[in-house]
């Protein structure tokens, strides 16, 4: 199917993230929160750094007898970012 | 280390330091200098021995040493501070006056003299009778036996340190001798004194505090002994030469020493009678009792600080200055690498782009380095990188950097020669695999992926070899072969593969070797044989083989070449498709010849409809930004975005090159867009409008005879009859379609149908966009003014029929006042370069 002089040059699993280089890239990370940004390098160890960064903070509201009283969810943005790799659960292109 | 100005060193251990380095009297005890006079000292002093020393039991209170019945007084002084010297004070003379790096002027000479024999007489404490020596140093009764000899004390030690003669010694000892007589009856009066008005305090005092009197008040030979073990257990490592035993135990004393005044105060305001108040007697007694403790604490804290001054002193000065450089050596050595641009990539471009910076920004830019580069190198294609320094301190840093350079090299030639001289072939292996590289600067790869796609170009042959599944996208019409056109992670993947082609290019580029002598002169003036020449043009031209070669790879890698057709948008064109494909094409253009910039530009100008910029163009719109949802603004930014990199690194590039070309090649490309574009479509988009622009101002340009670098001929007559026929069908092309080409009129249109009014007040509200929208309406502007400057006779009438309405609205949305005055300004610039050009003028227009 793929065009036969475009090899396919994944060879790990990172590969696919180096095609996201310089892209805009959904990052899942730990603590509920998530990342939008434009990929600009990242490392074996998933450390990353992104530029234009809109981070969005999931909050739950818990009452005092424990009972979850909906999500709230913070934004902040960021010209500039790293990201520690040991907080990165997961990496995505752009959803469009 | 020293906290405000505290001078934290141990009075003690600092006299010695000051020895080595002063020459005060005081200090040089047993040293030639004063070797004479203790001679003379003796000689004359002799007599008095006995009387001086005789059978008397000798206190403690004698305090220039603690020296056996017997001895003289010479010996002992002399021998004494030669122990010392011999002992941990010298151990710690220099080291640690360098550890904390204060002025050895500082300390005063002073303290030393009269705290140097006090450690000593303590030190001795363990074979004397304890009781008289308390009698001197512990005692606090202000009893004036002991105030007189304290003072004698006093004036006693400067007056042996300035070396004083026989005769004032003679003295002092007899007013000593005096004082000692007297001494024994009014300690023990006051110890006894003491001790009853303890035992009267002692049922009211808490018994803690009592028996912190009785040892810190009036020491007990027992208290001081049990003190002493302990002191030698914290300093084991020191304590196991006598000497240096001795010299320790009379430090702890030292940091005793200030509690001393704080007892000897305590006592006189027990004494009995002064204080007949038990309450302000307890209340005296809780001071106390607090104050001892706090001395305590800060003693304790004393104590550690020595510990570990003592315990790092160990260390000091035992490398010397050539031990270090060794080591920054080695260290340095590790930072070698074949590929030092590589391998420093970011510091490299971070250097590059502030020494850029710095240039542009006018400050004189630092040489990068001693070699005028970012690189130090060591040996032939191998170096170490360095950054761009900061301008200050650039000449101490070049000095280091070089004699760095020299070390750096030596070393890493030592490893190369002995990796050759070593007679390990037949034992390589023996081991297991053995590496060359520590793994601290070559680690193992946790995966073992080996990237066989790297630099490897898999292009398949294109002629016979027809993939069955594909569907053509464009018909089979065309006869050629036809493929889908490339996802976009293939467009991605084959980004980075470009960057990494672009790369190596760029490497190889930057080790190019010098350039080979021209001639004989030449030659002998660089100094070299021929032999060496004929190596340098040899290794020019395989430098220049490998450029080459890897410039042919990246040529393969962005498909120019495949054919036109073969899918829709072309490989080439979807690789411009991301930014990063943007930025891709202003880096490769460089380093193609003429010949492939043009077909670059070329293939760029026929696909020039299948680019995303074009294809995916926004329309223009009314709506103001404020009405959008966040992901519409967010993708019209995108889509602002993209268009701005796409001009910068495409277009302009584009422009760049086209201006290299002559006449007849103008017109072959206005001939080529005409064919392949529908023009509404792509001059609707920015792009396309600035491009045929541009082409159309480097015909003008060159059709009025101008001649420049790139064209050093005026253009032949066939040339201009070329280039004036595609003008004649561009321009009729043009025409019908010019005015809807406004983005104004789109975006009017789209909101209130093609045949909205020109004359109804259709305005953005937003003061903003509506500047934008002017200012792009200015480039549509520029288009006609370039078309009206080369049209000739009815074209350029009927130029003006077809923007009439346009030019009249424009016009009277300026002067009525439709718009804000500074869109009507905009607005006005814009019609009056257009009628500039045809010789009229706004104002012909009222």
């Amino acid at each position: 199917m793929d065009g036969p002089d475009i090899p396919t040059s994944v060879n790990e699993p990172l590969d696919l993230v180096k095609l996201s280089l310089s892209e805009r890239v959904f990052v899942k990370l730990r603590g509920d929160r998530t990342l939008q940004g434009v990929l600009h390098a990242y490392d074996a160890h998933m450390n990353l750094v992104l530029s234009e960064v809109e981070e969005t903070v999931s909050i739950i509201d818990v009452s005092e007898d424990g009972v979850a009283q909906g999500v709230r969810t913070a934004k902040r943005n960021m010209d500039m970012l790293f990201v520690r790799g040991d907080a990165v659960i997961m990496i995505a292109p752009p959803s469009s | 280390m020293s906290f405000f100005g505290f001078d934290p060193v141990l009075p003690e251990r600092r006299a010695p330091a000051q020895a080595a380095d002063e020459d005060i009297a005081v200090y040089t005890w047993g040293t030639e200098e004063y070797g004479d006079l203790g001679g003379q000292l003796v000689e004359g002093g002799d007599e008095a021995n006995d009387e001086t020393f005789g059978d008397l039991t000798i206190g403690g209170d004698f305090q220039f040493a603690n020296h056996a019945p017997g001895q003289t007084l010479a010996s002992t002084t002399v021998n004494k501070p030669k122990k010392k010297k011999a002992t941990g004070g010298d151990l710690f003379a220099s080291t640690e006056a360098d550890f904390f790096g204060f002025s050895k002027k500082s300390t005063k000479p002073k303290t030393n003299i009269s705290q140097k024999p006090s450690s000593v007489v303590i030190s001795s404490s363990s074979t004397k009778p304890p009781t008289q020596q308390q009698g001197l140093w512990s005692t606090p009764a202000p009893s004036a036996a002991f105030q007189a000899a304290a003072s004698q004390v006093a004036s006693s030690q400067p007056a042996a340190s300035a070396l004083p003669a026989a005769r004032t010694l003679a003295e002092i000892e007899q007013e000593l001798l005096a004082n000692r007589a007297r001494q024994p009856m009014t300690l023990e009066e006051i110890e006894s004194e003491m001790r009853r008005n303890l035992t009267v305090d002692a049922p009211q005092v808490p018994s803690g505090v009592a028996q912190g009197q009785v040892q810190d008040g009036f020491p007990q030979p027992q208290g001081y002994q049990a003190q002493f073990p302990a002191v030698g257990r914290t300093f084991p490592a020191l304590g196991g030469q006598a000497q240096n035993a001795q010299g320790m135990f009379g430090q702890p004393m030292q940091m005793q020493q200030p509690m001393y005044p704080l007892d000897s105060r305590g006592p006189p305001g027990l004494a009995p009678g002064t204080t007949a108040n038990p309450t302000s007697r307890e209340r005296m007694n809780a001071e106390l009792e607090q104050k001892i403790r706090e001395t305590e604490v800060a003693e304790g804290k004393r104590r550690r600080k020595a510990e570990k001054i003592a315990g790092m002193a160990r260390y000091n000065g035992i490398m010397t200055q050539g031990d270090k450089e060794f080591i920054t050596r080695i260290q340095l050595s590790q930072l070698v690498t074949d590929d030092p641009y590589a391998s420093d990539f970011y510091a490299q471009v971070y250097s590059a782009l502030a020494h850029q910076r710095r240039t542009a920004a006018g400050q004189p830019a630092p040489a990068p380095g001693p070699t005028g580069a970012t690189v130090l190198p060591v040996t032939s294609g191998r170096g170490l990188g360095v950054g761009v320094s900061r301008s200050t301190g650039r000449k101490l840093r070049d000095n280091a950097m070089q004699r760095m350079t020299m070390q750096v090299k030596r070393i890493v030639e030592n490893a190369q020669q002995r990796q050759k001289s070593a007679p390990t072939a037949t034992l390589q292996g023996a081991l297991g695999k053995n590496k060359l590289r520590p793994t601290a600067t070559a680690p193992r790869p946790a995966l073992q992926v080996t990237s066989s796609s790297r630099n490897t170009v898999n292009q398949v042959p294109k002629t016979g070899e027809q993939p069955s599944a594909i569907t053509s996208v464009l018909g089979a019409a065309t006869g050629t072969t036809q493929r889908q056109p490339l996802t976009r992670k293939q467009v991605l993947g084959r980004l980075e593969e470009l960057f990494e082609a672009v790369l190596e290019v760029e490497q190889i580029r930057r080790t190019q070797p010098p350039l080979p002598p021209q001639n004989e002169e030449q030659m002998q003036r660089m100094g070299m044989t021929p032999v060496e020449v004929e190596q340098l043009i040899k290794r020019g031209q395989e430098w220049s083989q490998a450029v080459q070669g890897a410039v042919d790879t990246l040529w393969r890698k962005l498909m120019v070449q495949e054919p036109l057709e073969i899918s829709n948008p072309h490989p080439f064109i979807a690789l411009l498709g991301p930014i990063k494909g943007h930025r891709i094409f202003s880096r490769v253009i460089r380093h193609f010849d003429h010949a492939r910039n043009l077909t670059m530009v070329i293939l760029l100008l026929a696909c020039f409809p299948q680019l995303d910029v074009v294809r995916n163009a926004p329309s223009p719109t009314l709506t103001t930004s404020a009405l959008l949802s966040a992901p519409e603004l967010a993708a019209r930014q995108q889509k602002e975005r993209e268009f701005e990199s796409f001009s910068n690194n495409v277009i302009n590039i584009m422009i760049g090159v086209i201006n290299q070309h002559d006449l007849k090649m103008i017109a072959g490309m206005v001939n080529l867009c005409l064919e392949r574009w529908d023009m509404k479509t792509v001059l609707s988009t920015r792009p396309g409008l600035a491009l045929i622009t541009s082409l159309l101002a480097r015909g003008t340009i060159l059709q009025q005879g101008a001649t420049d670098a790139a064209n050093p001929t005026p253009p032949s007559a066939a040339d201009i009859q070329q280039w004036d026929q595609a003008f004649m069908t561009l321009l009729h092309t043009l025409l019908p379609i010019l005015s809807s080409l406004f983005p104004s009129t789109r975006a009017q249109a789209t909101a209130f149908g093609p045949n909205a009014s020109f004359e109804a007040q259709m305005e953005t509200r937003d003061e903003y966009e509506g500047i934008k929208m002017d200012v792009l309406d200015g480039e549509v502007w520029g288009l006609c003014t370039m078309l009206a400057a080369q049209a000739t006779g009815d074209d350029t009438t009927f130029l003006v029929l077809n923007l009439r309405d346009k030019i009249r609205y424009t016009f009277n949305s300026a002067k009525h006042g439709w718009v804000s005055p500074q869109r009507g300004e905009i607005r006005l610039k814009n019609v009056d370069a257009f009628l500039g050009v045809l010789g009229m003028n706004v104002s012909m227009l009222n």
